[in-house]
Order: C-alpha cells, then structure tokens, then sequence
C-alpha cells in the first residue's frame, strides 16, 4: 500500500473543527451519519467505574501491604506499620493527585507532551548520576521522597506517543515521518531505562509502544520488523547479564526461589485463602512480598477469590479505560486512555505472570497493590488521565496546541472560543480526516 | 481535496487511522487483555485450587517447625494431692575453656561468673577455666532466676543447661513409699522405680511456625503439660504418715532396734495410710548406705510370730474344727510334742479357753488347735491369707515371704507354723491378713496407689482391688472379739496397746530370730503388735514391728505401746467417736447390739457371690431372701433358716436335696419347705 510521502498538512485530526472548515467530503458519500470523535459530545460526569475499581483496589492494597509488611516492618524498622503509614501517606496524596489531574482538562498534556517528556527525560539521565541501590539505579532522592522516573516514563511516553500519533493521523503509516520518530522517542526511554537495569519497564515501554502503533494504525509490518529488530537486543541484554540469566535460567529450571515462594503461598490459599493476616510466607519466606510479589500474598490470605477481585478490578478498569477511549472527543484523548488502560492491564499482565510463574522474573509492580510511592502516585495521576478522559471535558484555553500556530497564522482565532467553535460545528457533519 | 489525495483515499480506503479502525482495533486489544487477564485466572485456578495439595504441604513442610517441649516428670501426691515429690527448673551452669581463651574472655567470664553464682568456689572456677577442655561443667545448679542473668550476660563460652531435679518437699516423710530418682532422672527406689514408666516425662513436639530462623507459636504458648508425665496419687496421708514418722522415731530412741516399721492400713479396703521404715533417708540428697533404703516393711521376711495364731484359730473355727468356748489343756508350759521336740510357752497354764489361749498367747495349745485342722488344711489356709505369695503392692522388691509346700513340713515345723515360726512374711503380708480378719473376713490386696492421672486429670491406671471372702464374717467377728482380750483381759499379753475409749483388738508377737548359723539366736527377737481400732467397726489395722531391740523383747513392751500412742493419735485424726467403756469387753455387748441381726445385715453388705473356699464346698448363699440349703444338714439348715428370718419346714431325713420356694425373694408367709434325704 502506497504511503503518501507528504500528506496533507494537519488534516484536522481530531479535536474542535477549524472555524469556518467547509466540509470536504469529495467522496462518494454514504447513508449512515459519518462517524466523530465526538466533538460534539458534552461533558459527563467521569466515570464512576474507574473511581471505584481504583479506589477498591487501593483500599485493598493498603490493607494487603499492611498484612504483608507488618513482620518484615517490625524486623528491620521496628515498627509494624513502617510500611503501611508510608503507603498511606503516598495513597492520601494520590487520591488528592488523582481528583486534581480528572479535573484539569487532559488537552492540555497534548500541548506540553514535549516539555514532560524532556522533563522525564532529564530525570531518567539524572537517575544515571545517583548511588546505586540494590545494583540498579532506580531512585533519585528528591527530599524526603524516592523519586522512580522510570515510573514517570511510562505514563509520560503514553502522553507523547498519544500526542504524536494523534497529531500524526495517516501518517502514521509513512516509515519515514509516522514510524521512525515514534520508535526513536520510545527507543531513547527503552535504552535510558535500560541503563538503570530496568529491563522490566523497558519491555513494558516497548510493548506500550507497540500496541498504541498498533491501535493509530500503523503498517505491522514495522511493528513486526521494529520487534525484530528489538530481538537481538533484548536477548543480550537478559543471557548478557549476570542476574537476568540466572533469572532466566532459574525459570526455566522452575526453580526460582521467590517465585517458588510465590506459588507455595497461592497454593495454600486455596479457594478462600488462610484468611486476612494469617499468611505465614510473609514471614521471611516470600521476600518482597508488600511489593513486586503482594499477589501472592493477597492468594495465600484471601485465596483464589481475593485474586479473581483483583483481577475484576483491573478488568473493569482497564475496559472502562477502553470505553472512555471509545467516547473520548479527539484522538489524542483515544490514544491516551488506551495507552494508559493497556499500561495497566499489561503491569498487571506481566506481574501476575510473574508471581504465577509464567514468564521469568520481572520488576514489575502491581497497580495500586504494590508497596511503593512511586508507582502509587504515578497509578492514581494516570487514573486521574483517565477520569479526565472519560469526562469529555471541554477544552481549556492552555488545551490547543495549535494556538501559537494558529495565532501566527490566522489573526482571526486568537482568543476564539474552542468550546463555543464546537457548538456552532455540532450539526455539521464532522471532520473526516482526508477521507 | 487533490486529485493526489483522492488517488490514496481510494487505494487505501479504509483509512488506517479512520475512528471506527481505531475503535475496533482498540477492542482488539482490550479484548486480547482480557484473555490474558483470564488466561491468568486460570491459571491461579490451577495453582490454588488444582495443585493446592501439593504446595500446601511444601509450605508446612518450611513454615512448620516443631517445637521440642522439655519433658517433666510426674508429681507423686499423697491421697489428699499433698505433694510428695516434684520437678523442678534448674540449670546446670557450662563453660568452654577453650573458646573463653581464645576469645581472650578469661577475665570478663570469671568476673560475670562470681558475681552472679555466689556459691561458686572462685579456686574451682579457675581450675575449671584453666582446664584445656571445651566443656566443664560447673558444680553446682542454678535456680531460674540466676539462670536468666547468666544468660542476659551473653557470656562468651558459657552455657545453660537445663537439669532435671527432682524435689520431695516433705524430705524423708514416706521416702521409702515415694524413692527417689537417680542422677539421670529416673526412677531409682519406690513408687519412683515402680511407676517410672507413668511418671517420666516425654518429649514432647508441639507446632509452631518458623519466621527466618526464629519461632512464632501458632497457637500461644504449647502448653507444657503435653511433655509432663503423669501424676501418681498414692492411698498415703502425710497426716497419718507424719505421725507414724514420729512414732517410729520415738520407738527407735527408746529401743535402739536394727529396724522398725510401721504399716497403717484400712482394713475397708486396703488402702495403705502410712507406711514408715527405720532406718530411712532424705530422698533429697544421694543416699550413703543401700541398708536405708531398705522398705523393711515390704522387703524384709521376718518369722511372723504369735500373730498367725489369730490365723489358725480363725481357720480352726471356720472349719468347724473347734468352737469358740472350747478348752485345751495347755499341758503347763512344757509339752512334748512329737518325740525330739518340746513345745513351751512363755506363761505356763493348765485348761484355757480359745480366747485365753489367743490372750495368753499360748504356743501349745495353738499346736493343739492345729492338731484338729491337719497339715494340709493349715497350709491352704495360710495360703488363703496371702502367705507365701507377692503382694500386688507396686513397691519394688517386695517380698513373698518364705512358705514351704505342707508336702514338705516336718511335724514340728507344721506345728511351729501354727504360731508363726518356721515360715516368715514380710510386715505388709501381716497387717493385710489381720486386716481381713478386721473387715469380716474379707481380703483385699494392700496397694498404696490410689490412681495414676495425666495432666487434664483424667484417670489413666487404677489398681484393680478384687475383694475376697476368706472366713465367714461371723468367724471373722468372733476371732476379732477374741483378740480383744489380748488387750483387754487381765491376762492378756497386750495390755500396753490399750487405748483409752476405744477397744482395741490386737496381737503381740515376739519371735526369736533365725540365726545364720542354724537355730534360732538366743538374744534376737523380732517384736510386734498388729492390732484394728475400734474393735467392733475396725477403721485402721495399725502394725509396729521392730527387729532385735535391745533391752526388752516382748512385742508388748516393745512395739504395743507404740502402737496405743499411734492409734491414740489417728483416731483422734479421724475423728472416730469413742466407744462407752463400760462395756465389759470380754462379753458380748448387751441388746442394743444384736450381734447375729447385725451380723447378716453386714454380710449382706460386703459379700456378694463371695463364700469361703472350703474343702467339702456348700452351695452359695443367698444371704437376704431364700438362701440355697441345698446339700445341708438340718441342723445347719435349721441355723441357716433362723439366720435368714425364715420358718424351715423340714420333710425327711439327711441332706437337704429340694426345697421350695427356690433361693430368692422370701416368701410372704415366711416359710421355706425343704426336702431331705438320706445321702446315697
């Protein structure tokens, strides 16, 4: 299939219609109403779904993360609750990160999608500079608080990719100006996550570039060639290195330690689990088990019925996210609660794979359950992106990324309305992107 | 639009990025998340609930640790759960030369060492440290409380280790009863020995969950019990014992014996009160000579003495061979009774009535009374009153006496055995046969084991007392109302175990002992008194026996006084209400006390189903009701009739071979109609 090498400049891709764009349907017209990104839709309420599986999966984790840690608090800090308060505290501030973010208009990420990428990634080359920590550097110690920009990427290369590719449109398709720049901004990412050893998120960022190329439309065969590609390298980076290949291998052995830990503590859960605080591998047996490994904690406790909520939990948040996708009104807001759906339902993917020893082992934290500030602030903000999604918000004043290019071009629409352009276009059929 | 643009439209409709592309492809990949997610929850299916058992065990095989419990020996309690001996937690203090020398300590440790064991030797200390040893033990133990402040001292090279220790809180009260444990624990001497397969303690596992190297219990704390042996109850009161304790001190000053005992029993059922030794130890500490640990009393076989009188008689009067007011000439101290032997007695007398000879103590005449029974029959009635057989007491070592088959009994031996001499009996196998004499003539085995309960309480062994008829209770009561006047009458040999306000039936016994070189030994006696307070309804068989007093020999002056100030003492203990005194003990007592009313009322009390062994058996006997004449003659069916309150209306002549109504109920009219015939 022929890609155009130069399409037609910003075909109104999405968003409020240009004032005054004659409709340009050249061709052959059809019967059914032409198909929106909603432009037109008026706000709703955000979606009570998200909020609540969010907040139920919260609350849970902080009661899961509570009844994991509270040995292994009183071992090495002395106090039962070392973990539970932090996570608390980080989870109050989440929730209040969370309502915030719904609140603003999402658009307004499209603007500064660069600025936050730069910004991301600046904080993932100072991450580099830091003191190692566990033979990795993850951790940029910003106060009080430890910072995890790798966390930080992934919600920021879902806001740059959405960004892209919606201001891409048909592009999207081209090697050259749709494929390339694409993967040369998530590559940059890739490879400074996996100089902090992170190969986890890495994979994770690679998989989220994909399906978001994937869902924008892109040729599969870039996809395919990208993986391809990608192949090599990721090979080396797991046999290359020391602590991965063990990793590897000790799965393939099935014989990994904390993995096996893992299955023991889902197997004698059961169906209803040994009930809540009587799990006994969080007595030494299952490390890190308030973090990467909670689910299993979560199987021993409340048994394969806790497991099945949490998993509707994701579930539900991840289709809702998906609806929100469905009902957003421009495609930037589409590929932005996709991509960030699809991140939860891929950690979670990838996480439980782990812990149900499936795929070797991984750092990959559960949304909302695992211990971790870092992760918890960046879960509750995306969720926030969600909300704000599913609100269909009318676009602020800072949303149009276009305003400076439009005020360089056309006097006219300085200071124009969007919200009032879009009312006027309600009736007209909307723009189809060079159809 | 451009041409150009409308070129593409058409070879690339539809659109890639067109929204419904988006949207479906959007689906795709919520759809395919939602596989995964379920894919997932199969295989968490899998895991939690398909292969449960097996990672269920895996996690108890790491998460459960049994819990060693450190087992602890059983209590030994007296009848009222008084306690005779018990564990306790002491420690046993260990050091390591070696590794305190090589951690350059030497200092630190003897410094901590002093301070916190004040009764270490310092010079032994050092010795011990200086010593190139890895392990010392340091002389002594240590209670719970030093044992903690050695450990909080986190002395390098020294360790605590715990050391059973067995504690008798009441010293030498009952020792030879309760023993002693050895330096390993076990049981060593008595009850300690006997029932050390109840009372040691066994290790015991309790689980308990493991987290990274320390224990977390899973349910509170095991409880210890699980690991404890069980408690054994003895029949002993330390009331009584202490007294007999005191008793036997007393006797022991005075007479300077080789040994005493004292037995208490309750001749109801046989349970034994008190049971003292002299000479005797402090189970406490290590025991210097073996003679102390002797249980004279269920260990040592003396020549019984005068006592088997009261046995023979008894044996003489049930086979009908004599009757109570019949008299024997006792031939005045000197008989010969066969032709190379010559019987004497102590007191000589011409014509003595059965009481008298029982009261004076007569040799020759009891020889007489033998003369009536045979051989055979005074062999299988001493027999009958568990001569020559191990009493099933669970005391170690206790003694079955010495009692040759009648086959082999010489004439004089069989005549000597009729007052005791020529065979021996330990102490516990008199008062037991007395005490059957005392309980109308029923035997039940003295045992001082109450009943063995584990921890919660629950009975786990109980001795199985069978009781057994010996005599008929009214030869029982008549020889026991003989006895009385061995303390009562005038000429009774022991007037000095005379308890003021009760009557006391009772019987010296001063035997000479059995030298090592043949004969007898001119100058040892074995001395006792057995005797059963209050005569009439005998509460306690209280026996003092002492074995070569100096001074004085004869039982009444050595061991019946003892006797009288012991009995004085529980009576009092047991609150017995004293007996109207002016009863003259030789008669029966007057018509408030129908002795034959009383007397089957009481047999129908105790026997059911228990009639004596004789030779020439009777049918049973149906006590209240119709009894069985059957194989009677008529006078006794005559007797046996008016015994019963029954009128006997006899047909014929010889022995009975019918009668109507058959044994049961009585008849409303009182009658019983018996057939007799001549026997074929």
């Amino acid at each position: 299939m022929p890609t155009p090498s130069r399409p037609a400049p910003a075909p109104a891709t999405d968003g409020p219609a240009p004032t005054g764009a004659p409709a340009r349907h050249d061709g052959p017209r059809t019967e059914r109403p032409p198909p929106s990104w909603n432009a037109a839709a008026p706000e709703v309420p955000a979606d009570p779904w998200i909020v609540i599986a969010a907040l139920g999966l919260l609350t849970l984790g902080l009661v899961m993360v509570y009844s994991a840690s509270a040995w292994i608090a009183r071992e090495v800090h002395g106090d039962y609750t070392y973990f539970f308060r932090r996570q608390a505290i980080f989870a109050g501030l989440g929730v209040v990160a969370m309502v915030a973010v719904s609140r603003i208009d999402y658009r307004v990420l499209r603007r500064f999608a660069p600025q936050v990428m730069l910004a991301v990634l600046v904080l993932l080359v100072a991450v580099l500079f830091t003191r190692e920590v566990n033979g990795a550097r993850r951790w940029l110690r910003l106060g009080p608080v430890n910072l995890q920009p790798s966390e930080l990427a992934k919600v920021a290369l879902a806001i740059f990719l959405s960004a892209l590719l919606a201001r891409q449109g048909e592009q999207v398709r081209s090697f050259r100006t749709g494929f390339l720049p694409i993967v040369t901004v998530a590559g940059i990412t890739m490879t400074l996550v996996l100089l902090e050893r992170d190969l986890g998120t890495t994979l994770l960022l690679g998989a989220l570039t994909v399906l978001l190329l994937f869902v924008a439309g892109t040729r599969l065969v870039y996809v395919v060639a990208g993986t391809l590609a990608a192949a090599p390298i990721v090979w080396s980076q797991i046999v290359g290195v020391a602590y991965r290949r063990a990793r590897l291998e000790a799965f393939l052995e099935s014989g990994g330690y904390q993995v096996k830990q893992a299955l023991i503590a889902v197997g004698s859960g059961g169906w209803s689990g040994l009930g809540l605080g009587e799990g006994r591998q969080k007595l030494g047996f299952l490390p890190e088990n308030h973090t990467d490994f909670i689910l299993a904690t979560i199987g021993e406790e409340l048994g394969l019925i806790g497991i099945g909520l949490v998993v509707t939990g994701y579930a539900v948040l991840v289709v809702r996210g998906l609806v929100a996708a469905r009902f957003a009104p421009d495609r930037f807001g589409t590929y932005l609660a996709v991509g960030l759906s699809s991140l939860f339902g891929l950690q979670v993917l990838v996480n439980m794979a782990v812990v149900l020893d499936l795929v070797p082992a991984k750092g990959i934290t559960l949304p909302f359950l695992s211990y971790g500030g870092s992760s918890l602030l960046v879960s509750l903000m995306a969720t926030g992106l969600l909300l704000s999604v599913s609100r269909r918000p009318a676009p602020w004043r800072l949303s149009d990324q276009r305003r400076a290019r439009s005020r360089a071009r056309r006097g006219t629409r300085r200071g124009s309305r969007p919200r009032a352009n879009r009312r006027r276009t309600t009736p007209q059929p909307a723009p189809v992107p060079a159809r | 639009m451009t041409p150009f643009g409308r070129r593409i439209r058409r070879l690339a409709a539809p659109m890639a990025s067109d929204i419904t592309a988006v949207r479906r492809r959007a689906t795709i990949v919520a759809g395919v998340l939602l596989l995964a997610l379920a894919g997932l929850l199969a295989r968490a299916y899998e895991i939690a609930v398909v292969r449960r058992d097996t990672y269920a065990a895996l996690a108890k095989r790491q998460q459960i640790r049994p819990k060693k419990l450190r087992p602890t020996r059983g209590e030994i309690v007296d009848r009222g759960h008084v306690a005779l001996a018990v564990d306790d937690r002491v420690f046993r203090v260990v050091v390591n030369p070696r590794l305190i020398r090589a951690q350059d300590q030497l200092e630190r440790v003897r410094a901590g060492l002093l301070s916190l064991v004040p009764t270490l030797d310092p010079k032994r200390l050092d010795a011990e440290l200086a010593r190139d040893k890895a392990y010392r033990r340091l002389p002594g133990l240590v209670d719970e409380t030093v044992a903690d402040r050695i450990y909080e001292a986190h002395l390098p090279g020294v360790h605590l280790e715990p050391t059973p220790h067995r504690v008798y809180p009441r010293g030498h009260l009952a020792a030879h009863v309760v023993g002693r444990v050895q330096a390993e624990g076990r049981g060593q001497l008595g009850v300690e020995y006997a029932l050390d397969e109840f009372l040691h303690g066994r290790p015991t596992e309790s689980p308990s969950t493991v987290a990274r190297g320390t224990t977390l219990l899973l349910r509170g704390a095991p409880d210890p019990a699980m690991a404890a042996g069980h408690k054994v109850v003895l029949t002993i009161d330390s009331a009584i014992q202490a007294m007999a304790e005191e008793a036997i001190d007393t006797l022991v000053l005075e007479h300077r014996p080789v040994g005493a005992s004292i037995v208490v029993l309750d001749p109801t059922n046989g349970e034994i009160l008190a049971l003292a030794n002299r000479p005797t130890f402090d189970p406490n500490h290590p025991v210097p000579s073996l003679a102390q640990t002797r249980n004279l009393a269920v260990q040592a076989a003396y020549e019984p003495g005068s006592t088997m009188k009261a046995i023979t008689v008894a044996a003489a009067l049930e086979m009908g061979a004599i009757r109570p007011d019949e008299t024997f000439y006792c031939e005045k101290g000197r008989w010969q009774a066969t032709s190379e032997h010559v019987i004497r007695d102590t007191k000589p007398a011409e014509w003595l009535d059965v009481t008298k000879i029982l009261a004076m103590s007569s040799n020759i005449c009891t020889a007489k009374i033998y003369g009536r029974i045979g051989k055979q029959a005074l062999y299988r009635w001493v027999r009958k009153f568990h001569f020559g057989e191990r009493p099933p007491v669970r005391l170690p070592g206790a003694t079955a006496g010495l009692l040759d088959p009648w086959e082999k009994w010489s004439d004089i031996q069989a005549a000597n055995i009729s007052f005791g001499q020529g065979m021996s009996a330990s102490p516990l196998q008199v008062a037991a046969a007395f005490a059957a004499l005392a309980a109308d003539g029923v035997y039940r085995a003295p045992h001082v084991l109450r009943h063995v309960v584990d921890a919660k309480g629950n009975v786990v062994w109980a001795p199985s007392i069978e009781p057994e008829r010996l005599v008929r209770p009214s030869t029982a009561r008549t020889v026991l109302r003989m006895l009385e006047a061995v303390v009562a009458s005038k000429v009774g040999t022991g007037k000095n175990a005379r308890i003021e306000g009760y009557r006391v039936a009772g019987k010296t016994s001063t035997a000479q002992k059995a030298s090592r070189f043949g004969g007898y030994a001119e100058d040892q006696y074995y001395a006792s008194f057995v005797g059963a307070v209050p005569a009439r309804a005998p509460r306690v068989v209280i026996l003092v026996s002492v074995d070569t007093p100096e001074g004085k020999h004869y039982g009444n002056a050595v061991a019946a006084p003892t006797f009288a100030r012991l009995g004085a003492r529980i009576l009092r203990y047991l609150a017995v209400p004293p007996e109207d005194e002016r009863d003259d003990s030789d008669t029966p007592a007057g018509a408030a006390f129908d002795p034959e009313r009383h007397e089957v009322a009481l047999a129908a009390a105790v026997d059911t189903g228990m009639e004596p062994d004789l030779p020439g058996a009777r049918g049973k006997r149906v006590q209240l009701g119709v009894p069985d004449f059957h194989g009677l003659s008529m006078a006794e069916a005559l007797e046996l009739a008016e015994r019963s309150g029954l009128r006997l209306v006899p047909k014929g002549t010889g022995i009975a071979v019918a009668q109507d109504p058959p044994p049961g109920p009585t008849p409303p009219d009182g009658r019983v109609r018996v057939l007799f015939e001549p026997p074929a």
